[in-house]
């Protein structure tokens, strides 16, 4: 049996980052940084959970276009897009009883819910310093775009 | 206008896994206590949770959430890996009558099951409880992740 939470307390739930206006990409293939959010060292806990949903618009075209997001250059979403313009999805990143270790659904998934073939995904962050939350696309034809129309980035800490 | 401002709290959040293996009984992973009283009649809880099956095969597995005596998940894990869901149970202005719905389908949220309704008693304490089930003793189910936030209306 768990613990359960007794009094209620506003400090458990934080919106980190939100960003509303747009940021796209086009004219060059370089992998290209759209924004990014710097989390203070110590602001997730060792079974803290980050609730990502972000919005992303692109080109309807047959080229390719990678999104990716990395938390202090380890991605925690990497997908590749092409004949299809928009979506919504949500990363999830939990700290698994550790400031260094991290559990998330697969780094590919669309909208992040669902089956999948593919297991969950654990990677190794450091969140006891500050972590870097930085968002990109590539194009593969530069004449194109691709942009993430919003974010927003929770922390919900976990009842000790 | 007046507005009562909404508050999430985060009852459970767990991301270290929680494993059954070695028989084909329906086993509890992973459960947290909705104490008496903390679930209003505005009120929505969001069950997160993330699973795994170690073995891709056509075994059943069945991953499962009961809010009380309601199942508001079964979800059939057989010939996949991963599973990540979100469940909503939202109280439909009483302290016993809700209603909610999981995900169900391939990386989406649409779903041909029926949205679940259920009369439990939020007045009492209620078991929310990660349940997992194989066809196959020698398989491995694993709830990986599970987060249970509790949005506050009222």
């Amino acid at each position: 049996m768990e613990a359960f939470f007794m009094s209620y307390n506003p400090q458990m739930t934080r919106t980190l980052f939100t960003r509303g206006n747009a940021a796209t990409h086009t004219g060059d293939t370089n992998k290209t940084s759209l924004f990014t959010y710097a989390m203070k060292a110590g602001t997730m806990g060792v079974n803290d959970y980050l609730e990502m949903w972000m919005f992303r618009g692109w080109t309807n075209s047959a080229n390719n276009k990678l999104y990716e997001v990395a938390m202090n250059g380890t991605n925690i979403f990497s997908r590749t897009v092409n004949t299809t313009a928009s979506s919504i999805g949500v990363v999830t990143v939990t700290n698994r009883n550790s400031l260094s270790s991290q559990l998330l659904f697969v780094l590919s998934a669309d909208i992040g819910l669902g089956i999948s073939g593919t297991t969950n995904s654990t990677i190794s962050v450091d969140t006891s310093v500050d972590v870097t939350f930085e968002w990109f696309v590539t194009l593969t034809n530069s004449s194109e775009t691709a942009g993430v129309q919003a974010v927003v980035l929770s922390l919900y800490k976990a009842p000790s | 206008m007046s507005y009562l401002p909404l508050q999430a709290v985060p009852l459970l959040i767990r991301g270290a896994a929680s494993s059954h293996t070695g028989n084909t009984s329906d086993t509890s992973l992973r459960s947290v206590t909705l104490k008496a009283n903390t679930m209003g009649p505005n009120d929505m809880l969001e069950i997160w949770s993330m699973w795994n099956v170690q073995a891709n095969n056509a075994n059943a597995k069945t991953a499962t959430i009961k809010f009380g005596s309601t199942t508001y998940l079964s979800m059939s894990l057989a010939s996949t890996r991963a599973f990540r869901d979100v469940c909503h149970i939202y109280a439909k202005g009483a302290t016993n009558a809700q209603c909610g719905f999981s995900i169900s389908d391939n990386d989406s949220t649409g779903s041909s099951t029926a949205i679940v309704t259920s009369t439990e008693d939020t007045t009492t304490d209620l078991l929310i409880d990660f349940r997992g089930q194989l066809g196959v003793g020698s398989d491995t189910i694993t709830c990986d992740q599970v987060a249970v936030i509790l949005w506050k209306k009222s």
